[in-house]
């Protein structure tokens, strides 16, 4: 990573604003100075041309956690997944203001290349999109693009690892040379993570990644991903609460405001550890929505 | 387990580049991606060139400085009847001033000729009598000139192009050199050593694509000759093969989407014509000289119908040429068709008949008006393929040489591209250059056309 | 219950009118469809008839068809290979120019060029893929043979050959290639490129180790069209490529200098059929049945190759669906 920092006015020490010190309603309700986090916003928002989906998000992601982005559809929590690893940047027309920081560094700095921030923080999609290779190349690809220098037993190993973690490898082991494709569902979601995590990441970001699956298949993921969080920091977006709830060890609530002109834009609400998030929350709109008052 | 946790343990981080390491890596592929980019630029600059290329190599070649040698002078002869050759040119003079200039210069055994050919006037003989006519015409073997219409203007100024002036042109420049070193040119042309070569030859600019090229017949001699016989040979052949393939086509696609059921004759069906909208247009030209101007020969030569009668009376006539055609263009307008039906959505289908309306009532009254403009753009986009198609019509048997116009279906004919085929094939330079000519109006031609798709298109999608 | 409702009388408004117009016309609409059918029958049996009167012509023997290298009607020689020779060395020549410029500008259409880009170059290709073929082969002969034989030198390329005709009818099929393989590379979904971006790979690397090997079976199956749409080109080797069959003896011949040379002139399958056909020939005559037969030998080249195109569609298809 290149060193330039774009806000000066940024320490390398990340504090979230105090809720008291807010007049705003944009700002989050979070009121701990949270340790030094992994993936830093602040002030952050998309534009789609002139259309801004998502308005001042500040959030601190914290490493070897996981945080999940709730929210209503159309509340902008993909717009703000996509923007950590700089995958809107494959959409005509987007754009990114504000800070977002990876271990300090600047992501959108003009010096920076995505190429560089997306080998460490690492995605996984909605619905399982693995290669029409076979499962040993899918896993290399990875690896191979980011220039793994091991010959062919370390990346057999390799393989073999990522396969592990992803819980998938006892199910694969004997047919590494299948397609992808002859994979069920749920094999695939985890074939995707294994995929993911074989350029060893730093982060990974889950696009709601077990809402295409049956309940048992996402089950395993949940757990998968429980298992993963001692290694990586993850950061998912889940339409289904009782999943965040399960699983997340932070949960921000978006939610869609209408400004003055009729523009529909994604506001960060709270932030806040799960269990509290979930049991007393600070702000009514988000006892609303957990409550399914709308939604 | 204990595999595991080795595994776990080990370290990929050196087996990853790092550092500067990771630095020159990332480089060594951004250096690639530029490097990409570059050579997909060159590709397109190669594609862009291409077409410039071959509009420039036809350009250059449709006009140009020429050193022209005129027995006759145009300016003398307008003079010599009585006008002023800067206010008027030979085009300019009158039909009966031009067969007057016509009839001073030529032989009456040149004229008797001509006349028998093709007359001059309804009413009168100019170069022959009424007895002698009728003696020939009642023969066995009447000369053309019998029947056919008397000529027009732009006919009779060949001739006194072709046997009064007879244009000869010695050197001919590309259009570049022409405008740039015209002075040099001209100093060429006028230099003992080139009149020695060619005596009274005068330097002349020519656009070889002009309006007497457009209207004169065809001749032999490259200065005099014209595209109209093979324009309008095409404007028929078109026409024919419009008239065929439009109904069958669109009638076999309306069957193959609305009626066919999906049984193994139906599948067939359309494999069938996806093959043969691959099948190379020779093989079609083989087709309709096999079938259409042997085995069918006493309908497409016209005899059953009373025509002809002349000993040169066959099968190679514009009917099969444009039946030749059409089977040729009939997959894909089929094709086409097919995908627009496809378009409209099935809830108008549903609907109508819902309301009550036969399948066929509902097809003609809905179905096909919002599926025309897609009709309409491949079938004239199929049309204007068949208008540039030369294969197939030389093999049916286009005329080599003929001189007079179309009348009918059943007339011989020479369409617009095989005059280019015929001309491009001739040694001499000036050949190249009306070829060049008559590529322009050819592609003229096309343009029209696909404008016309397109709107077409728009007009038909606008009022839906 | 169904006894008795078999007995009673269907009510009026709902009897079944015969409409004679609607079968009609479905007749006529069947019919059409029925004719395309006729078309190829058509073909085969004319094209078949014909060959096989030639086959059964005393000077002619299968054997010396298929292998002689001669084709001298005027002495009774009937080899096909001086013909099938120069077809392959055009549409050789043919796809070294259009595949690699095809491929690569459809690569750029798909996964490089923006709006504007694409609504420049799109409707050049489509110019280019809608010349006629013969003003190709005027270019092919005014343009690129004295560009040719300024680059390699007047005593070494003639001035009808077949590199100049092949380097034409590569520039003619490019746009073919390039929409068909662009139509396959804009089918693979792209949930796969966004999967490769997010491992960290660049664009080049995405299109060719992802996007290019999952369209692959479409792109083969553009290429087989391409190549048989330069084995069925008539009028640019007509116009430049020669108008005699080479023929030739192994052996006697040099291999690269002759026999193999590009810059030699060559008549191919279609140029020999348009060139016979559009001279004085006599039905019935041997020469008049030759042309069948190659027109045969033709058929079913681009028919095996257009069927095995569609194969690799099917594939592709299964693959996405």
């Amino acid at each position: 990573m290149t060193s330039e920092v774009r806000m000066s006015e940024g320490e390398v020490t990340e504090r979230v604003r105090p809720q008291g010190a807010s007049q705003s309603q944009s700002s989050d309700a979070s009121e701990v100075a949270t340790p030094l986090g992994v993936i830093v916003t602040e002030g952050m928002s998309v534009y789609y041309g002139k259309f801004r989906a998502v308005a001042d998000v500040s959030l601190s992601f914290a490493t070897n956690e996981i945080s999940a982005l709730i929210g209503p559809s159309g509340c902008g929590k993909s717009t703000v997944l996509r923007s950590l690893n700089r995958m809107n940047d494959l959409v005509p027309g987007a754009r990114v203001e504000g800070s977002v920081r990876y271990h300090g560094d600047e992501i959108y700095h003009e010096d920076v290349d995505p190429v560089e921030v997306r080998r460490k923080i690492g995605m996984v999609f909605q619905k399982p999109n693995p290669f029409p290779k076979s499962i040993f190349e899918n896993i290399s690809w990875g690896a191979k693009v980011n220039g793994f220098k091991g010959n062919k037993s370390e990346m057999s190993d390799l393989v073999q690892e990522a396969l592990e973690s992803a819980a998938l490898w006892d199910e694969v082991k004997d047919k590494l040379n299948e397609s992808g494709y002859s994979l069920s569902g749920g094999q695939q979601q985890r074939l995707c993570i294994a995929r993911a995590i074989a350029t060893k990441p730093d982060v990974i970001l889950m696009d709601e990644p077990a809402s295409a699956l049956d309940p048992i298949a996402t089950l395993r993921i949940e757990e998968l991903m429980l298992d993963l969080k001692n290694d990586y920091s993850i950061i998912i977006v889940t339409h289904n609460m009782q999943q965040a709830a399960r699983v997340s060890d932070r949960t921000a609530f978006f939610n869609v405001k209408l400004n003055d002109q009729g523009m529909r834009t994604g506001r960060l609400v709270e932030y806040t550890e799960t269990s509290q998030l979930f049991t007393s929350p600070k702000v009514q709109e988000t006892e609303d929505y957990i409550t399914g008052r709308f939604g | 387990m204990s595999t595991r946790i080795e595994l776990q343990e080990k370290d990929y981080s050196d087996l990853f580049p790092v550092g500067e390491d990771l630095q020159s890596q990332i480089g060594g592929r951004r250096r690639r991606e530029g490097l990409a980019r570059i050579l997909f630029m060159v590709v397109l600059i190669v594609a862009i060139s291409a077409l410039a290329t071959l509009l420039y190599t036809i350009i250059n070649a449709a006009f140009g400085m020429t050193a022209i040698i005129n027995t006759v002078e145009p300016d003398t002869i307008v003079a010599d009847v009585g006008h002023d050759p800067e206010e008027t040119g030979l085009a300019d003079l009158t039909y009966d001033e031009l067969v007057v200039v016509l009839e001073g210069s030529v032989t009456n055994n040149v004229g008797r000729r001509l006349e028998r050919d093709q007359r001059f006037y309804e009413d009168r003989f100019v170069f022959e009598n009424e007895a002698t006519w009728s003696e020939i015409c009642a023969s066995s073997q009447p000369p053309t000139g019998c029947d056919a219409a008397p000529r027009d203007k732009s006919n009779v100024l060949q001739l006194v192009n072709e046997r009064v002036v007879e244009p000869d042109v010695v050197k001919t420049w590309e259009l570049i050199p022409s405008l740039f070193e015209r002075e040099a040119i001209e100093a060429e042309i006028r230099s003992e050593e080139f009149q020695a070569a060619n005596p009274g030859a005068r330097p002349e600019f020519r656009a070889w694509l002009n309006w007497q090229f457009v209207t004169s017949p065809q001749s032999p001699n490259p200065e005099t000759a014209g595209v109209r016989t093979a324009i309008l040979g095409s404007l028929w052949v078109i026409a024919l093969t419009v008239l065929f393939a439009f109904p069958v086509g669109v009638g076999a696609a309306i069957y193959l989407e609305e009626f066919a059921r999906p049984n193994r004759l139906n599948q067939m069906i359309q494999t069938n014509i996806n093959n043969l909208a691959g099948v190379p247009s020779i093989i079609y030209g083989m087709l309709g000289l096999a079938i259409l101007v042997r085995v069918l020969e006493p309908i497409t030569s016209g005899s059953f119908l009373g025509e002809g009668g002349s000993a040169t009376e066959n099968g190679r006539t514009i009917i099969s040429a444009g039946l030749t055609l059409g089977l040729l263009i009939l997959p894909v307008v089929i094709i086409a068709s097919q995908e627009a039906l496809r378009a409209v959505p099935n809830s108008m289908r549903a609907a109508g008949l819902a309301l009550g309306a036969t399948k066929w009532q509902t097809i003609r009254k809905h179905i096909l008006p919002a599926a025309m403009p897609g009709v309409l753009t491949g079938s004239i986009l199929a049309t204007a393929r068949a208008l540039g198609e030369t294969a197939p019509l030389v093999v049916v048997g286009a005329s080599t040489f003929i001189i007079t116009d179309p009348s009918g279906p059943f007339s011989k004919f020479t369409v617009l591209p095989i005059q280019i085929f015929q001309w491009t094939s001739r040694p001499q330079d000036e050949f190249r250059n009306i070829a060049a000519a008559a590529i322009l109006v050819l592609l003229i031609l096309l343009i029209v056309m696909n404008a016309t798709a397109v709107f077409l298109r728009n007009r038909y999608s606008r009022s839906n | 219950m169904t006894a008795e409702a078999r007995s009673v009388a269907v009510p009026a408004p709902f009897k079944k009118r015969r409409r004679v117009g609607e079968t009609l016309i479905r007749g006529f609409l069947f019919a059409c469809g029925a004719l395309s059918v006729a078309t190829t029958v058509g073909i085969v049996v004319v094209l078949s008839q014909q060959a096989l009167l030639f086959f059964l012509d005393d000077e002619v023997t299968f054997a010396e068809f298929f292998s002689g290298t001669s084709w001298q009607p005027a002495i009774g020689q009937f080899g096909i290979w001086p013909l099938v020779l120069a077809t392959l060395m055009v549409s050789v020549i043919a796809m070294v120019v259009a595949l690699p410029l095809g491929l690569a500008s459809a690569i750029y259409l798909s996964e490089y060029a923006s709006q504007r880009v694409r609504a420049v170059i799109k409707p050049i290709l489509e110019v280019l893929a809608g010349i006629p073929t013969v003003v190709y082969g005027y270019f092919a002969l005014t343009f690129m043979t004295p560009m040719l034989r300024s680059i390699f030198g007047v005593s070494n390329v003639e001035i009808f050959n077949q590199a100049s005709a092949g380097v034409v009818v590569g520039i003619l099929i490019i746009p073919l290639i390039s929409s068909l393989a662009e139509d396959a590379l804009h089918a693979v979904p792209s949930t796969l490129r966004e999967a490769a971006y997010a491992l960290g790979a660049t664009r080049l690397e995405v299109a060719t180790r992802v996007v290019v090997p999952a369209a692959l079976s479409g792109i083969t199956a553009a290429f087989v069209v391409a190549i048989s749409r330069a084995i069925g080109e008539t009028m640019v080797v007509a116009i430049a490529a020669g108008a005699s069959p080479k023929n030739f003896t192994f052996g006697d011949d040099s291999l690269f200098g002759y026999i193999l040379n590009p810059f030699e002139a060559g008549e191919t399958m279609t140029g020999h059929i348009v060139r016979i056909s559009g001279g004085d020939v006599s039905y019935n005559t041997i020469d008049y049945n030759s042309i069948f037969a190659i027109g045969l030998t033709l058929f079913l080249v681009t028919l095996g190759l257009n069927m095995l195109s569609r194969r690799f569609v099917e594939r592709f298809r299964e693959k996405y669906e």
